[in-house]
């Protein structure tokens, strides 16, 4: 198992060496390119062919939906970003961070569906001044957002290498002592620094509240072009079917990021002694997670302001 | 340590992919070069033929084509002529860029030309005027700095007698450029690159003969 794992981390490490340093994130983002403007043309077919009440028309759209979901988040992503350094930062179950990136992509679809609704029926909104506000609105944001979870990382790693530095001072838990007949205590249970699982294991819904609202508020241009048009065209349920349908497509790639984060992070770190050593140590990762985080949000939020 | 540096890897890794902005809007390019016959360059039309969804986009934004049939009458395309020619934002330059020896060409105010429908398709075109000696080389490229939309070079080229071009597309040259950047500059400064757009150019190099 740890074999499997190590070789799993070092796959995974290879591929990210070979998309940074030797341009294949170029080479991935042209081919998510392509890949989008086919599924574009094809969406527009679809549409015309829904408008014209052909047979069959929806299923075709929606499956173009996907398709187009999947190149979009295939290329460049800030959900990415966020839920691949949160695997990699935090001890998190692949399944649960599976399901959390499922939920922001879905809920990104319902960002779409709320903007482009409020925008026409209530704010009366051109779509440029819709797309904009996405763009130069809400995307900084998120990023915003964003940065602020991968600062929220580092601050609680960095919480965590304090709690367990060596001259620690908390209260010995002077309760009722039950000494045994060698006079070891066996049930003070008192531990200097947390534990491997401890200093890891994250539950909390806030995290969970975080992630899916950083990524959700910047809503997929491609689901609110869809919207519109729908809207426009009087097929509002496929529409907002169609927009949730790409949430899907996303979601497939952001699923195998956080699945691929997981596994990088058990591989890698099996490779560490485990006990106080990791201990110490995970929290530094955590820290680095969250920096890095910060830092590309940051980067990406000041390009967009 | 070395677990810190694969992780700093993969982090670097996801941080490549957002750095570039992702193309909402695809365009075909076509370039028509203007001469006076006297070895002045005079203009540069430029054809632009929206992916078929935009165009969608576009005509629903405009109110126009209600039957949905993609097709407009003279009326509705008076009305939208020009459409992407008004609210230039500050900066932009027309998503044309003309590098010569003598540095890069200055190209006029757009005028609108034209405006037709093809398979669904919106295909515009206008005119930039330029007003230089006819240069002995050119280094064409038309993209969006800001990648919002794709601009391929793949529409007709038009270029003055005695001019030969040899188009090449974005694929490896934008792949070789990108690396190099990396090589050059380091991974930080590539990061603060907002400008992706350039990443992606087709690059039509224009060689033309001096006239006898």
């Amino acid at each position: 198992m740890r074999t499997a794992l190590l070789i799993a981390a070092v796959l995974i490490a290879g591929a990210a060496l070979w998309l940074w340093a030797f341009g294949g994130a170029g080479d991935v983002a042209r081919w998510a390119a392509e890949g989008q403007r086919t599924t574009q043309e094809a969406m527009a077919a679809g549409l015309r062919a829904l408008r014209a009440g052909e047979p069959g028309a929806l299923a075709a759209l929606l499956g173009t939906c996907f398709a187009y979901g999947f190149f979009h988040a295939a290329g460049p992503g800030h959900g990415k970003v966020l839920i691949g350094g949160y695997g990699v930062g935090a001890r998190v179950p692949a399944l649960r961070l599976s399901l959390l990136a499922l939920a922001s992509s879905l809920a990104q679809a319902a960002t779409a569906v709320a903007l482009v609704y409020a925008g026409v029926l209530v704010l009366n909104l051109s779509r440029p001044a819709m797309t904009g506000f996405a763009d130069r609105v809400m995307a900084p944001v998120s990023y915003g957002a964003i940065a602020l979870v991968g600062l929220w990382l580092a601050v609680r790693g960095a919480r965590r290498v304090w709690s367990s530095r060596p001259a620690h001072d908390h209260d010995h838990a002077h309760h009722d002592h039950h000494h045994g007949p060698d006079g070891h205590c066996d049930t003070c249970g008192h531990r200097h620094g947390p534990t491997l699982e401890e200093a890891a294991e994250v539950k909390s819904w806030r995290d969970a509240a975080m992630l899916v609202g950083a990524v959700a508020i910047r809503p997929c241009t491609g689901a609110l072009f869809l919207l519109i048009l729908t809207w426009r065209f009087g097929l509002d349920a496929a529409g907002i079917a169609g927009a949730f349908v790409m949430g899907l497509g996303t979601a497939c790639v952001t699923i195998a990021v956080a699945v691929a984060a997981v596994t990088f992070r058990e591989g890698a770190l099996s490779r560490l002694a485990t006990g106080q050593g990791a201990a110490r140590t995970l929290p530094v990762i955590e820290i680095a997670a969250g920096c890095l985080i910060a830092a590309i949000a940051g980067q990406l939020l000041l390009a967009a302001l | 340590m070395r677990a810190l540096l694969l992780i700093s890897a993969l982090l670097g890794s996801l941080a490549a992919a957002p750095a570039r902005a992702h193309p909402h809007v695809f365009v075909d390019v076509g370039l028509t070069f203007e001469t006076d016959g006297q070895g002045n360059l005079t203009g540069v039309e430029v054809t632009w033929a929206y992916d078929d969804l935009f165009s969608m986009l576009i005509l629903s934004d405009y109110g126009l084509d209600p039957d949905g049939d993609m097709a407009l009458t003279e009326a509705e395309r008076a009305e939208l002529i020009g459409f992407d020619l008004a609210d230039w934002p500050e900066g932009f330059e027309g998503a044309l860029f003309i590098d010569t020896a003598g540095g890069k060409l200055s190209l006029g105010p757009p005028e609108a030309l034209s405006l037709r429908m093809e398979d669904g398709q919106i295909v515009t075109r206008h005119r930039r005027p330029v007003s230089t000696e006819m240069p002995r080389g050119m280094t064409v490229r038309a993209y969006d700095p800001s990648y919002y939309a794709a601009l391929s070079m793949i529409g007709e080229m038009i270029l003055p007698d005695g001019c030969t071009g040899e188009l090449t597309r974005a694929d490896t040259a934008a792949a070789d450029e990108t690396v190099e950047t990396l090589g050059n500059t380091g991974a930080e400064d590539f990061f603060d690159r907002v400008e992706v757009g350039r990443f992606y150019a087709d690059t039509l190099e224009v060689t033309c003969e001096p006239l006898s």
